[in-house]
């Protein structure tokens, strides 16, 4: 179906080759997935294959690339509409019309298809991919997964042969992001398309595709069975993790094939228990934040109804819950960004609200779900210089800050040419410049791959044993197995859950990490807490 | 749901028949009836999308014209003479303005002209107003000819564009707060990465359009060929006017020739684009309807008869979509499913 002959790719003005003589070939009817460092040319190689690059973007391609048949080179991405569908990282800024409807039929009236074929083709659209509910609404006011289907669906109606998809889930709550693979399963199996996703929630994909690419940023890829892959790659969800370091042969991918081999590993670990997390206790530990109440409303819609939750001195509190469900007001509230209908949020005992310049940014450090949104400079110096000047420390504070965290970065580039976990570290360093009692992250391991989170998860760990207190928003379970103390469950603007990190992530299947549920009923949450548990018996 | 809305059309051309019709001085009891009835069409059809205010804001506009015509037919006109109500104080004004005066005696019949000609204002934008809030102007857009389609796709993306463009000034307010930074606002430190998120949207929005096939069957030189048409018909048709205007004859002639050009250029460049539309809107009986009704209202004030019976004539024809028309759709919101 897909072929690659001898291609190389390289962007003008960038020393870095992103691909060098790639030559292999994807069959009808595959699931394959697109793996790798950020940065490392995943989108590229999936806009190669319809043309985007070089054609949109530019740069240097040599070397041929055929899709069924027809070349890239000579064809520009919309004279391959009829081939391939590609659904791009953020679906809603590719939203041309504005209700769901008109947003599906806009590909067929470009290509001229007769109008009875359109609404043909758009009612088994919306069919198969569950939006007839949907067919009215206006596209702003979708969630993230209903707009993943929607660009899905949009793709789809003009009978592509392939499909494209650039980090499908990374945005979505476990549960939506369930419901968009396993439609792409479907389309796979009933429909025999061919889908390539790039993705970095290996946990989340790993159980349907046929093979990985795998793209090693040195210009190379590996392509090859998931269970080969996995076995060479360094970045691999728990579940392989713990394959490997038990041994299991073969290496299980999914939680049932783990399941069946875990049972030595069950029993063996019946007697031990897992390191139990210091939780600070509210009654000896000063309380930093304080919410009575909160209501939030926005126009029409009540996005927080009377939240009360108290945070102290060195917790780690997550906060989870579908899309919409109010997390992010939350946060907002708690840095004076949220408009408040009722109700107090205190920092320190003062009112969110009334704080600002150092007082505020020296209780609460906030890293917002886009972390280019706090970035206004024009080169990562700059951002620095600024922070210094904020947070009212010495010149070179920031920077200093920056180079514990991320040593080789480019002082003279730009914000928005950073790789995403770049860009985290350098939000994180302006933020952490005026040393803020408490540290806010909305959705941090969005754009992050493995490497770069088990960097932040260390920057995590060592500011809680500075006491520091830390809340994060997050659809990120295995983040929050990692570092949480206390879990928060939002639904419809209402606490419907608080308590210790293994309590609420054990008794709640979507929500329960790899590891727990291979190792349940004992009460497990990662990885490394069963290698120290078996290190010390 | 209501699936059906009135084709953007024959909204406009019942707008523009009340306006015509306000335009002919049908009588002040006409005018006001003809208000009256549009204010009835529009609440009883319109919809909650965001046009449908476009009302309220004409409603708002006229009453300002209305006040400034009737500041400046009392204070500023040629004297009427008549039943002097009050005077007012007089500005000497240099011999070559004889004619015009300010201030001076007000008369009655003074009065009731201006009010007329207010009253006459006030009708044309209502009756304006009533039209856009009542048209879908995106369908409007849609149903347009081919060769305006992609005119008519950057009006709407330009109009989805304004609600990021807000968000995007916001976004940047909050992470001044949220850096603590209190200098004073830098036109630098906003602008650029305003411009910078627009920049990033539209090469984005760019992609996504070319990856779904947007200019797919576009054959360039049928269209070229098609808009030199239209343009040099364009020309003809303003040489007709002008003829017209100044009396000469012929203009009926080069005005006529004007318009085949026009038909014949949307027609070539219409075939040259070969795209589809997904449910075209429809044209129906209500539409013919309204449209009749429209041109009967203009034919009626022609007509000049200022009876009573023309003037209910006139009233029952402006009201006459409120038994024909559908009520526009309703926006779909998650609540409402």
């Amino acid at each position: 179906m897909i072929s690659f002959n001898q291609v190389s790719l390289i962007y003008p003005q960038a020393q870095k080759t992103i691909f060098n003589e790639l030559t292999f070939s994807v069959p009808e009817g595959e699931l394959l997935l697109i793996m790798g460092q950020t940065g490392s040319g995943k989108s590229s190689l999936l806009k190669l294959i319809n043309g985007l690059v070089p054609h949109h973007t530019g740069g240097i391609l040599s070397g041929e690339i055929t899709v069924a048949g027809r070349s890239t080179r000579m064809h520009r991405p919309r004279e391959l509409v009829d081939l391939i569908g590609i659904v791009g990282q953020s679906p809603a800024e590719g939203f041309v019309t504005d209700t769901v409807e008109e947003e599906i039929a806009f590909g067929m009236e470009s290509l001229g298809i007769p109008s009875e074929v359109m609404r043909k083709r758009v009612e088994e659209t919306l069919d198969l991919l569950g939006l007839a509910q949907l067919r009215n609404r206006s596209l702003s006011t979708l969630s993230g997964g209903e707009a993943q289907r929607v660009a899905i669906a949009a793709v789809l109606t003009m009978h592509p042969k392939v499909l494209l998809l650039d980090e499908p889930t990374s945005a979505l709550d476990p549960i939506a992001a369930e419901e968009v693979l396993s439609i792409l399963a479907r389309l796979v199996h009933d429909l025999g398309l061919t889908i390539i996703i790039a993705e970095h929630r290996l946990e989340r994909v790993l159980q349907f595709v046929d093979r990985i690419i795998h793209v090693l940023g040195d210009g190379q890829v590996r392509l090859g069975l998931p269970e080969e892959i996995m076995a060479q790659s360094a970045s691999a969800p728990p579940v392989v993790l713990l394959g490997k370091d038990q041994d299991w042969k073969p290496l299980p991918l999914t939680i049932r094939d783990a399941r069946r081999l875990a049972q030595p590993l069950r029993d063996k670990l019946a007697n031990l228990s897992p390191p139990i997390r210091k939780v600070p206790s509210k009654k000896t530990v000063p309380l930093i934040l304080e919410i009575k109440k909160l209501v939030v409303e926005y126009e029409k819609k009540v996005a927080l109804r009377g939240i009360d939750l108290e945070v102290c001195e060195g917790e780690v509190v997550a906060i989870m819950g579908r899309n919409g469900a109010g997390k992010s007001s939350l946060l907002g509230s708690t840095v004076g960004i949220t408009p408040i209908k009722s109700g107090q949020v205190l920092l320190n005992g003062a009112p969110a609200a009334e704080l600002n310049g150092k007082a505020l940014i020296s209780l609460v450090g906030f890293v917002p779900q886009e972390a280019t949104d706090l970035l206004y400079g024009e080169s990562v110096l700059q951002e620095c210089t600024f922070a210094d000047r904020d947070s009212q420390v010495a010149p070179g504070t920031t920077h200093k800050i920056l180079c514990q965290l991320l040593p080789d970065i480019t002082e003279s580039a730009h914000p928005r040419d950073l790789s995403e976990g770049q860009r985290l570290c350098l939000v994180l360093a302006i933020v952490l410049a005026a040393s803020p009692k408490l540290l806010i992250l909305d959705e941090p391991t969005r754009g992050l791959d493995y490497s770069a989170k088990l960097r932040l998860i260390k920057i995590l760990r060592a500011m809680t044993d500075e006491g520091r207190s830390v809340i994060l928003a997050t659809h990120d379970v295995e983040l929050v197995a990692e570092v949480a103390t206390r879990v928060i469950f939002l639904a419809e603007g209402e606490k419907i859950a608080d308590g210790s990190t293994l309590e609420i992530l054990t008794s709640s299947p979507a929500f329960a990490p790899q590891i727990s549920k291979i190792l349940a009923p004992g009460k497990w949450l990662t990885f490394s807490e069963i290698t120290s548990a078996l290190e010390q018996s | 749901m209501n699936q059906r809305s009135l084709h953007p059309f024959a909204w406009w051309a019942w707008g523009l028949g009340i306006a015509v019709t306000a335009s002919q001085s049908p009588g002040t009891l006409a005018l006001i009836l003809l208000c009256i009835g549009a204010a009835m069409v529009v609440y009883s059809k319109k919809s909650d999308q965001p046009w449908a205010k476009a009302f309220a804001i004409g409603v708002r506009l006229g009453l300002i014209a209305f006040a400034i015509r009737i500041i400046i037919g009392v204070a500023l006109s040629v004297p009427i003479p008549g039943n002097t109500l009050f005077t007012l104080p007089t500005i000497p004004l240099p011999e070559w303005m004889a004619g015009i005066r300010i201030g001076g005696p007000v008369t009655s019949e003074r009065l009731a002209i201006t009010a007329t000609e207010g009253l006459t204002f006030f009708t044309l934008i209502l009756a304006i107003s009533a039209a856009s809030a009542l048209a879908n102007p995106k369908q409007g857009l849609r149903a347009l000819p081919g060769v305006m389609h992609q005119a008519g796709v950057a009006l709407i993306i330009s109009t989805t564009l304004i609600p990021h463009f807000v968000t995007s000034i916001q976004r940047v307010k909050q992470a001044r707060r949220l850096r603590g930074d209190q200098q004073r606002i830098a036109f630098r430190k906003i602008a650029v990465p305003i411009f910078e998120d627009s920049l990033q949207r539209a090469i984005n929005l760019g992609a996504a359009m070319e990856s779904r096939g947007y200019g797919f069957n576009d054959s360039s030189t049928g269209r070229r060929f098609g808009s030199q048409i239209l343009l040099s018909s364009v020309v003809v048709i303003t040489i007709g006017v002008s003829l017209f205007l100044a009396a000469i004859e012929g203009a009926v002639l080069a005005f006529g020739f004007g318009v085949i050009l026009l038909v014949a250029g949307l027609l070539v460049a219409n075939k040259s684009t070969k795209r589809t539309r997904y449910r075209p809107q429809i044209w129906e009986g209500a539409e013919w309807v309204v449209v009749a009704t429209s041109i009967t209202l203009i034919s009626v004030v022609l007509y000049k008869n200022e009876s009573i019976f023309t003037t209910f004539a006139i009233f029952i024809l402006a009201i006459s979509p409120l038994f024909v028309a559908p009520k526009e759709r309703q926006m779909a919101t998650g609540a409402a499913l």
